[in-house]
C-alpha cells in the first residue's frame, strides 16, 4: 500500500469541478484508492465516488492522506498527488 | 397601459444572461413507481426478480451518465464552462458507486429500483445537506436531480 499525506491549496478544495477532476483521474487507476480528511478526523473514503469525496468536507488548508493498494498504486498515488499540489486547475499562491 | 409589478428573484444562475419573457415553471413530471412497474405490488419485482431489478438499475445509471457527459460537451461548446462542470460533476454522481451500492441494497430488500433510487439519492443528498459547507450543501440538490433522471430513464 501507497500512502501520502497532503495539505490542500487551492481556493475551493474538493468541491464540483476539482472534485470532479480529482474522482476522474482516481477512476482511471485499477488500485483501490482512499482518501482520508485528516484535519475533520474522519474515516478513509473511496477516492473514486464523487459523492464520497464530496462528502468528505475537504476545503482549503484540510491535511489529506491519500492511499492507494493494487497493481498501479505508486502511479496512482503520485499522479493524485501531483494533481493537488498543481491545485487542480485552480491557482495556488 | 397595464401596470406591471416589480418583482426581484434571488438564485444562483446556471447560465448567464438577460432575458424577457413569460415565465413557465419547470415541474419535473412525478415519477410513479408502481405504474411505471406495470401495477406490481410495492414488494414484488416483475420479471429478472431482484437481480433484474439492479441490472436495470445499472443500465439506467449508465444511461444518465452518458446522457449529462453529453450535456455537458453541449454547454462547454457554447462556452458555458462553470454550467458545463455541474453536468460533469452530474455525470459521475449517476455512476457513483455511493449511490448505487445504496439503491441497490434497496432493491434486494424487496423495494422497486424506480423508489430506491430515488430514495438512495435522498439519503446521499441529506449526508451532503448536513455538511456545514454551503458550497458542498448546494450539491445535495445535484443528487436528487441525478436520482430522479435515472428513476425517469427507468
Amino acid at each position: 500500500m501507497k500512502t501520502i499525506e497532503l495539505e490542500i491549496r487551492n481556493p475551493t478544495g474538493l468541491h464540483a469541478r476539482p472534485a470532479a477532476v480529482f474522482v476522474k483521474t482516481a477512476l482511471g487507476f485499477r488500485s483501490r484508492i482512499a482518501l482520508q480528511n485528516v484535519t475533520l478526523g474522519i474515516s478513509p473514503r473511496d477516492a473514486k465516488s464523487i459523492l464520497s469525496v464530496l462528502a468528505s468536507g475537504v476545503a482549503r488548508g484540510h491535511l489529506i492522506r491519500l492511499s492507494a493498494e493494487g497493481e498501479d498504486e505508486e502511479a496512482a498515488v503520485l499522479t493524485l498527488s501531483e494533481l493537488v499540489a498543481s491545485g487542480i486547475g485552480e491557482s495556488v499562491e | 397601459m397595464t401596470r406591471h409589478k416589480a418583482l426581484q428573484v434571488d438564485g444562483i444562475a446556471a447560465a448567464p444572461g438577460i432575458v424577457v419573457g413569460p415565465i413557465w415553471r419547470y415541474r419535473p413530471p412525478p415519477v410513479e413507481a408502481a405504474e411505471a412497474a406495470g401495477g406490481t405490488k410495492p414488494n414484488g419485482h416483475p420479471a429478472g426478480g431482484a437481480d433484474g431489478a439492479a441490472l436495470r438499475l445499472l443500465a439506467a445509471s449508465e444511461e444518465a451518465a452518458r446522457q449529462l457527459e453529453e450535456l455537458a460537451a453541449r454547454v462547454r461548446k457554447l462556452g458555458h464552462a462553470q454550467e458545463s462542470d455541474i453536468f460533469e460533476a452530474q455525470a459521475l454522481m449517476a455512476a457513483d458507486v455511493a449511490l448505487l451500492d445504496e439503491a441497490t441494497q434497496r432493491i434486494m430488500a424487496g423495494e422497486d429500483p424506480i423508489s430506491a433510487v430515488q430514495a438512495a439519492a435522498e439519503v446521499v443528498a441529506a449526508i451532503l445537506a448536513a455538511l456545514d459547507d454551503e458550497l458542498l450543501a448546494a450539491r445535495a440538490a445535484d443528487v436528487r436531480d441525478v436520482g430522479a433522471r435515472i428513476a425517469r430513464i427507468l
